[in-house]
C-alpha cells in the first residue's frame, strides 16, 4: 500500500472509536499491519481507553436511588415492555436446555417458511444492551451450564465450546440466555471484560444482516450460524473479542 | 419487536447517566442531586423528545444544561471545579484503585482541559458517537473528532512514563 494512504494520528484515534467509513478502517488496519511502532502506539492508545473505561465503571442498575427511578416512574404507563425481559429467570440446567433445544427445533422447522429476513440488526442491538444493562439479572443459565446445552444444540455445539482465547484476551464467560425471535432460535452468551464492561454474543442460525454503521456492534458468519458481539465498549475492542472467538 | 418504551430506554441510561453527573458535578453527593434533578427535568420535558433525537443523547443534554445551571455559573471558569473533586469523579462511588496506573490515569485525566474531558468521557468512558457527543456538547461532528485526537495526545503524554520506550515523535504516527 503506497505511503498516500498513510493515516493522520486524528485518523487513527477515530480507528479507534469506530468512526471511519469501511475504506479507511481497511486502509489504517492495513497500515497498522506494517508499521510496528504504529501498532504498540495503538495499543498505548488502547491501554489508557481500557484505563478510562475503568475509571467510569458502573454501579448496578439496582443501586440507583429509588427516588430518581420514581421520578421516572410516571413515564411508566407507555407500553411496557414484556415481562420475561424484567424480570430475573433462573431455571434448572436441564430445563435451559431443554428451552433452548425446543425454540431451536421449531425454528429449524419454521425457517423455510419465515424466511431470513429476521432478526432486525438495530433490534438485536437494542435487545443485547437492554440485557446487559439488567446487570445480575441478565443470566439465565451459568458458565457452568455452557457444556450440557452445547451437548443439547446440534448446530451450535462448536460455537458454545470453551474459549480460552477470549480468556487470554480479558473477555470471561458470567452465563447466558435464550431469546426467541419469531421462532428462530438464538443464543445470547454474556462476557465481562477486564475493566468491568459486559459483553453480549448473539449466536442465531437465522441471518442477521448488519447495520450500515452501528458503533455497539460487530457482526461475522461461521458454519452456517450468525454472530453479533455486541457491547458499549469501543468497537477495537469488539473486534478483538471476534478475532479471538474465531481464532479460538 | 414490540417497541421499547420511553420509560424502559431512560431507565436503562441511567447507570451511565450517573457517572455522568458525578462527573460534572465534582463529587457523588452533587452528583446524585444532579441525576434526580436532571430526570425530573427530562420527565417534565418529554415531549420535547421526539424521534429523530437519540434519547440517550437527549437525556445527557439535559444533565449537562441542568450542570450549567446550577452549578457552573456559580465559579468563573469550568476549570475551577476542585482537582480532587473531579478526580473523585472517575473513580465513583465507593471505587478504590487496584493499581497506581489507574490512579495515575485518573490524575492525568483530571489535568486535560475541560473541553478535552468531557469529550473524553462521553466518547472513551460511555462509548457515545461522535455524533451523539456533538448533540450533547453542541458542537460539530469535527470538532468531537478533533478534541478526542487531543485527548489522547495529553493522556498519552502524561503517562509516558509507563512506557519506557515511548517517543514522542514516535507517537505521532
Amino acid at each position: 500500500m503506497s505511503d498516500i494512504s498513510r493515516p493522520t494520528p486524528e485518523e487513527i484515534s477515530a480507528y479507534l472509536d469506530g468512526e471511519l467509513d469501511a475504506e479507511r478502517r481497511a486502509a489504517v488496519s492495513y497500515y497498522l499491519s506494517t508499521n510496528a511502532e504504529a501498532a504498540r502506539e495503538v495499543v498505548r492508545q488502547q491501554a489508557l481507553d481500557d484505563g478510562l473505561r475503568a475509571l467510569g465503571r458502573r454501579d448496578a442498575l439496582t443501586d440507583i436511588p429509588p427516588s430518581v427511578v420514581a421520578a421516572l416512574g410516571t413515564l411508566r404507563e407507555e407500553v411496557p415492555r414484556s415481562a420475561i425481559a424484567q424480570k430475573s429467570i433462573r431455571r434448572s440446567h436441564f430445563l435451559a436446555a431443554a428451552s433452548v433445544a425446543a425454540i431451536f427445533l421449531v425454528g429449524v422447522f419454521l425457517y423455510p417458511i419465515l424466511g431470513r429476513d429476521i432478526p432486525a440488526d438495530s433490534d438485536i442491538t437494542a435487545d443485547v444492551l437492554y440485557f446487559l444493562d439488567l446487570g445480575a439479572a441478565r443470566a439465565e443459565f451459568g458458565p457452568e451450564e455452557r457444556d450440557t446445552i452445547a451437548r443439547t444444540l446440534v448446530g451450535f455445539d462448536a460455537a458454545l465450546s470453551d474459549t480460552p482465547r477470549l480468556r487470554q484476551a480479558g473477555f470471561t464467560l458470567t452465563g447466558g440466555r435464550l431469546i426467541a425471535k419469531r421462532g428462530q432460535g438464538a443464543i445470547l452468551l454474556f462476557y465481562d471484560s477486564l475493566d468491568g464492561s459486559p459483553v453480549g454474543l448473539l449466536i442465531s442460525s437465522a441471518s442477521i444482516e448488519p447495520a450500515p454503521r452501528n458503533l455497539n456492534t460487530v457482526y461475522w458468519r461461521k458454519d452456517m450460524l450468525s454472530f453479533a458481539a455486541v457491547g458499549r465498549v469501543t468497537i477495537a475492542r469488539l473486534q478483538t473479542f471476534q478475532m479471538a472467538f474465531e481464532n479460538n | 419487536m414490540a417497541a421499547k418504551s420511553t420509560y424502559d430506554v431512560l431507565l436503562a441510561e441511567l447507570p451511565r447517566l450517573r457517572e455522568f453527573t458525578r462527573f460534572l458535578a465534582g463529587n457523588v453527593e452533587a452528583g446524585e442531586d444532579l441525576l434526580q434533578d436532571s430526570v425530573e427535568r427530562a420527565v417534565t420535558s418529554i415531549d420535547q423528545l421526539n424521534r429523530s433525537t437519540s434519547p440517550r443523547a437527549w437525556l445527557f443534554t439535559i444533565a449537562r444544561n441542568r450542570y450549567i445551571d446550577l452549578y457552573r455559573r456559580k465559579t468563573r471558569q469550568l476549570d475551577d471545579v476542585p482537582l480532587d473533586d473531579a478526580l473523585e469523579t472517575g473513580q465513583g462511588a465507593g471505587a478504590t484503585f487496584q493499581n497506581t496506573f489507574l490512579q495515575d490515569l485518573s490524575l492525568a485525566f483530571g489535568r486535560i482541559p475541560v473541553d478535552l474531558r468531557e469529550v473524553a468521557w462521553l466518547v472513551g468512558v460511555e462509548g457515545f458517537s461522535y455524533g451523539e457527543a456533538a448533540e450533547v456538547l453542541a458542537v460539530p461532528v469535527g470538532t468531537i473528532r478533533s478534541r478526542m485526537f487531543r485527548a489522547r495526545e495529553v493522556l498519552r503524554d502524561e503517562m509516558k512514563d509507563y512506557w519506557p520506550d515511548y517517543d514522542k515523535e514516535d507517537g505521532d504516527v
